[in-house]
């Protein structure tokens, strides 16, 4: 029950929100549902069991029984740390949002819960149409909360959003389409279950173009090369970033894109190793094209949000990298600098949009000097600056870490250039803050000066950065608290990734074949 | 006391003092700041003399303290732990950095009365006396890395510690990154170890020797070669010492402490620990004995030319630190380690006296602007003085001693050669010529102070930490006496040898020593040394026109070695300019050119062509989907079923 209790929270609060007659309390009770969808998410948390990689919470109702599609949820500790990102985040956006977002605020709340849903739906099923439905059940409030509250070019930032993402769906469907008629080949019956996916022998040929594996493998990666993004199917994201609400942004990079990178664990991995095993030198390869494409790109952008998008880019090739190496420090860093991301990425929009609400200016150029006039934002700031260029003692050290080694120990080539990438990330971060930070007061600064001056971060906003500062440390100097949720689920993965099968856990599965004998 | 509470202790203390520091960082009051700052390393100084004097009542095969706190991480069968480890090595370095770090803060408070953020900066520096900790006392090659970087953010917060200055700011910026270049070199350099040994922890590590010597370049080299590209960031080698001299925009006593003393050892400390490690890569030890050998030589002779009292300083370093390297590479680890510290002694002394000569002349750096000083400020001159003969290497100051190791062993050991003893020599001749100018054009001779400066001696909290490391930049260096000086006076022991004797590897094939070719080499460099400190003496307080007409003479020479042989330029349109316009480059043309075009094109290609398809195609693109779905659903199925 909990985990459909998880699922479902947001959506009850959605509901709420829209019944709700007080404008004003909107906001209160949007963040209502989100703290005790977080409290549910912990608790979820301190009962999972750590000790195997088995599938937990599982629960399992028919839904269309004639082509074995059922309501199928169940978390390991592959899905864990993004459920409870995504439950971290929602009441981070909602408080974050608490002023920026003045117009149509009940709409906002109602698409910000739902996209919950939806994304707490794609990391809980373990039926591939529910998978399906709520992969693309998330891009409807996206494609609202940019096309609604985004800026000058948001409408062309939607099509481009949608377009890109839908076209990689696509063929995602179609290789589900058949998995589905494997199983009936194979197993003798019709199951959209992921777990019966795992136990399938898709027909490969080595070599070939054309064998299936190889096909779907393609089918199912396109997708989630779209979403992650990778280079170059990248380009919708700078855009759909610039338009977007500060919420949305966070919400776009700090879980969105990671449904990519999960699906590339959950999916393309297990389920097609021999093409990965083929394959994995085209995506380390994409990998680190991306992280130095990224970084190079971001290092000239002029707009602060573009850049940080741009990083995006940079950062998500790591984890693919990590992803490809396939080895236990690449899986493990891949998760991690998954984690990572949506902290400092989310971080990084919320104090864009801080100072976008004070001077609705994003432009590097006029800045300068704002070290001396916000000195609090300077601090939270560099703070994350340091995660985002992983700095020892910071979260992102222990994913960029894990994920070089892992590259490095998998392919010592693509090692050696992905570690070009810890210099352009430096680069393009700290010249950045230096034209923005430092340096005699710019433009912008100074005709604010003779208005009073800019208001430094008030208590929410302050209250906001502390908490993701706190967790920017805590990952960095105790990442085994949170590793260790992971670790069964992870090294099961390392070490059978090509003959891969997930189980339930026991008294669940006994309960069901209970239900059945019944 | 248990060991756990002084490595506790000598972590906590600092990081109480940086967050007490830290959260006030708007007090001006520079007293109580300054106060808490120095009582913090002044804690850890006392920790480290508790450790230290543990490990001397050790026996002396098992001085060794160790002490886990938490495992750190683990993933697969890679393990860090946060666990620390004291031993010769780390147990003298924790010593320098805590103990000169303590008079280097002591020094601060009068330095920084006049600053607007003293708060701040003692918050800085001591979280830089936390990294530079985690730095030597590491157990792990990755806790290593964290100090390692940890230090190097503190010097980029220094550095551009007044970063209202565009200048000073992007001196900040240029130290991070091009350590984050040798770092990523390190980054490299732990991979390979890891592949070679399966763990990243120096005793494990350390405990799979010996290693066999590679005789060509193989995988151990190539290691060692990372792990050194990774030194000559931190450690200002060539090609990437050309921070270092712009690092001097910070706070002179950060100069002392960071860019002298503590920080850019990190490298040579890094490789001394793993000693057992290089001594099987022998061709990478030939390269870094080279890299340092010429970097001693080149950033001596751009020393000659500089006006800047800092920079002059800042080079001098640099070269410094090129014999430290020129040790390594002969394999003489010792040397190496003994010139680190003499010199942290005589360079932190006068980093401090010329951050209290330009205290004294109002922010004023330029040599030609001082002279005479001698008379204004007499213990800042007497102190500066010590330091000028212990670098330029006169007996029985500190340097003499440990200079004369590195030149002696790049002789004698079979891993030097005469040409890199030729090289430190006439660096040596160098040394002497620009640090003697350096004392001329400062305190002697005639004064060029400008009317509006009154020069005044410097406060007593400035001119202590002076006088201490007055006295260590003399007494320093008997630690390390020869043993042919030493047996002459009647037995004295070279202490240092000894003592880090069971951490260091032997030098396969050294001969003995034979004496009268030992005394031959000192007196050589001695005399070189103090011919060109004479030549230097005159030119600059009698014949000034000499350094004049000769640079005069030889121009483009001159203006090239006094333009730092322009390789920041080169640097600048090689490297820095390409990769910006790679980056406008790729947005313009792959990005919005190529990327967004090729999608523009296919969904108008899809929205305008075919005509007879009308029907088909209503712009709708959730049906455009379902045809694709159908196509390729039918192919897929031919393929699997068929």
């Amino acid at each position: 029950m909990l985990l459909s209790l998880i699922l479902f929270v947001p959506v009850i609060g959605a509901a709420l929100v829209a019944l709700m007659p007080n404008e004003k309390l909107v906001r209160p009770l949007a963040l209502f549902a989100s703290l005790v969808e977080l409290g549910l998410a912990l608790f979820l948390l301190q009962n999972f069991d750590t000790t195997t990689a088995a599938m937990q919470f599982v629960e399992k109702k028919q839904w269309i029984a004639s082509f074995g599609i059922n309501y199928f949820l169940g978390i390991d500790g592959i899905s864990l740390w993004l459920v409870i990102l995504t439950c971290f985040l929602t009441p981070i956006i909602i408080v974050g949002s608490w002023s920026s977002i003045s117009e149509r605020t009940k709409s906002f709340h109602v698409s910000l819960l739902v996209l919950q849903t939806a994304m707490l739906g794609t990391f809980l099923s373990l039926d591939m149409v529910l998978f399906y439905t709520f992969w693309e059940l998330s891009l409807v409030p996206m494609y609202f909360m940019i096309g609604i509250w985004g800026g000058a070019r948001r409408i062309y930032a939607t099509v481009k959003f949608f377009i890109f993402t839908m076209f990689g769906s696509v063929f995602m469907l179609v290789a589900m389409i058949s998995l589905l008629y494997l199983t009936k080949q194979q197993l003798g019956f019709y199951s959209a279950s992921i777990l019966d996916f795992y136990r399938l022998e898709i027909p490969y040929i080595r070599g070939a173009w054309l064998s299936p594996q190889t096909l779907m493998f393609i089918a199912f990666s396109l997708a989630f090369a779209i979403k992650v993004p990778m280079f170059p199917v990248h380009t919708w994201l700078p855009d759909a970033h610039t338009e977007a609400p500060t919420p949305g942004s966070v919400i776009l990079a700090g879980v969105m894109l990671k449904m990519g990178t999960y699906g590339f664990m959950r999916f393309s991995i297990p389920l097609f190793p021999d093409a990965v095993e083929e394959w994995s030198w085209f995506f380390l390869f994409i990998g680190v094209v991306g992280m130095i494409y990224g970084s190079l790109v971001a290092m000239v952008q002029t707009d602060i949000k573009k850049l940080v998008a741009y990083s995006s880019v940079a950062h998500m090739g790591y984890v693919v990298l990590g992803l490809f190496a396939l080895n236990s420090y690449g899986f493990s860093g891949a998760l991690y600098q998954m984690l990572n991301h949506g902290i400092s990425t989310g971080a990084l929009f919320l104090l864009v949009g801080m100072i976008y609400d004070r001077t609705h200016s994003r432009e590097i150029a006029k800045y300068g000097g704002l070290a001396k006039a916000m000195p609090l934002y300077t601090i939270c700031f560099f703070i994350i600056t340091l995660s985002s260029i992983a700095v020892p003692g910071t979260n992102g050290f222990i994913g960029e870490f894990l994920i070089l080694m892992g590259t490095f120990i998998s392919a010592p080539i693509f090692g050696i250039l992905a570690v070009t990438g810890v210099v352009l990330g430096a680069a393009y971060m700290l010249w950045m803050f230096k034209r923005v930070f430092f340096g005699q007061e710019g433009e912008l600064i100074l005709k604010f000066k003779e208005q009073g001056g800019l208001k430094d971060l008030n208590l929410r906003e302050l209250g906001l950065m502390v908490v993701m500062i706190v967790m920017v440390f805590w990952m960095g100097i105790f990442p085994k608290h949170f590793l260790d949720y992971s670790k069964e689920s992870l090294d099961h993965l390392t070490e059978n990734y090509g003959q891969y099968e997930l189980s339930m856990k026991t008294e669940i599965k006994e309960q069901m074949t209970a239900q059945v004998e019944r | 006391m248990a060991e756990s509470f002084w490595i506790g202790l000598i972590f906590s203390a600092p990081i109480l003092g940086f967050l007490i520091n830290g959260f006030n960082f708007k007090s001006k009051n520079y007293k109580l700041a300054g106060t808490i700052g120095t009582l913090a390393v002044a804690t850890s100084f006392v920790s480290a003399l508790a450790l230290f004097s543990k490990l001397v009542s050790l026996p002396e095969a098992e001085r060794v303290i160790t002490h886990t706190f938490f495992q750190w991480i683990s993933v697969g069968n890679f393990n860090v732990d946060a666990s620390f480890l004291v031993d010769q090595l780390s147990g003298v370095m924790i010593l320098i950095i805590t103990g000169v770090g303590s008079l280097i803060h002591l020094f601060s408070i009068g330095y920084m009365s006049h600053d607007e953020r003293p708060a701040k900066y003692f918050a800085y520096l001591n979280l830089f006396i936390v990294n530079m900790l985690l730095l030597v006392l590491g157990e792990n090659l990755l806790i290593l890395f964290v100090g390692w970087e940890g230090v190097g953010l503190c010097s980029y917060l220094l550095i551009g510690f007044w970063f209202s200055d565009k200048e000073k700011a992007a001196a900040g910026m240029k130290a991070f990154i091009t350590n984050r270049i040798g770092d990523a070199g390190l980054l490299i350099g732990m991979f390979l170890l890891f592949m070679l040994t399966g763990t990243l922890s120096v005793t494990e590590i350390l405990a799979q020797g010996p290693f066999a010597t590679e005789v060509s370049f193989g995988i151990v080299s190539f290691a060692c070669l990372a792990l050194f590209i990774g030194a000559t960031g931190k450690s200002a080698q060539i090609p990437l010492y050309v921070w270092l001299p712009d690092a001097m925009a910070g706070p002179t006593p950060v100069s002392a402490l960071i860019h002298a003393a503590t920080m850019v050892t990190a490298g040579v400390y890094m490789i001394t620990r793993l000693n057992p490690v290089f001594m099987a890569a022998p061709i990478t030890m030939e390269i870094i004995a080279w890299i340092g050998a010429l970097t001693a030589l080149f950033a001596a002779s751009i020393g000659i030319t500089q006006w800047d009292i800092k920079k002059i300083l800042a080079y001098s370093t640099v070269s410094q630190l090129g014999y430290m390297f020129l040790a390594l590479g002969v394999g003489s680890f010792n040397g190496a380690m003994f010139h680190l510290m003499t010199h942290a002694f005589f360079k932190a002394l006068m980093f401090l006296g010329s951050g209290s000569v330009i205290h004294a002349m109002h922010e004023e750096q330029d040599v030609r602007k001082m002279g005479g000083l001698k008379k204004y400020m007499p213990i800042t001159h007497i102190t500066f003085v010590l330091g000028w003969l212990a670098i330029i290497g006169m007996p029985p100051f500190a340097g003499f001693f440990s200079k004369d190791e590195i030149l002696w062993m790049s002789w004698h050991s079979p891993m030097g050669s005469k040409a890199l003893w030729l090289i430190g020599l006439i660096a040596a001749g160098m040394t002497a010529f620009y640090m003697t100018r350096l004392m001329a054009l400062t305190f002697w001779g005639k004064s060029r102070v400008p009317e509006s400066v009154h020069p005044h001696e410097s406060p007593i909290s400035m001119t202590i930490p002076l006088i201490v490391l007055g006295a260590l930049s003399v007494v320093g260096g008997w630690l390390g006496i020869p043993h042919v000086i030493g047996d002459v006076l009647g037995h004295i022991p070279n202490v240092l040898e000894h003592w880090y004797g069971p951490k260091i590897v032997p030098i396969p094939g050294l001969e003995k020593a034979v004496a009268s070719h030992e005394y031959a080499l000192m007196t050589i460099s001695v005399l070189v040394a103090g011919a060109s400190a004479f030549t230097a003496y005159v030119w600059y307080t009698k014949r000034e026109d000499i350094p004049a007409r000769i640079s005069e003479k030889i121009k483009p020479l001159h203006s090239l070695i006094s333009d730092k042989y322009r390789v920041d330029e080169f640097y600048e349109a090689k490297v820095i300019k390409p990769a910006v316009e790679a980056g406008k480059g790729l947005w313009a043309f792959v990005d919005v050119a190529f990327i967004d075009k090729i999608t523009y094109w296919i969904t108008s290609y899809v929205k305008d062509s075919g005509g007879g398809l009308r029907l088909l195609q209503n712009g709708n693109l959730q049906q455009y989907a379902f045809y694709i779905v159908l196509g390729l659903l039918g192919s897929i199925s031919y393929l699997i079923l068929g």
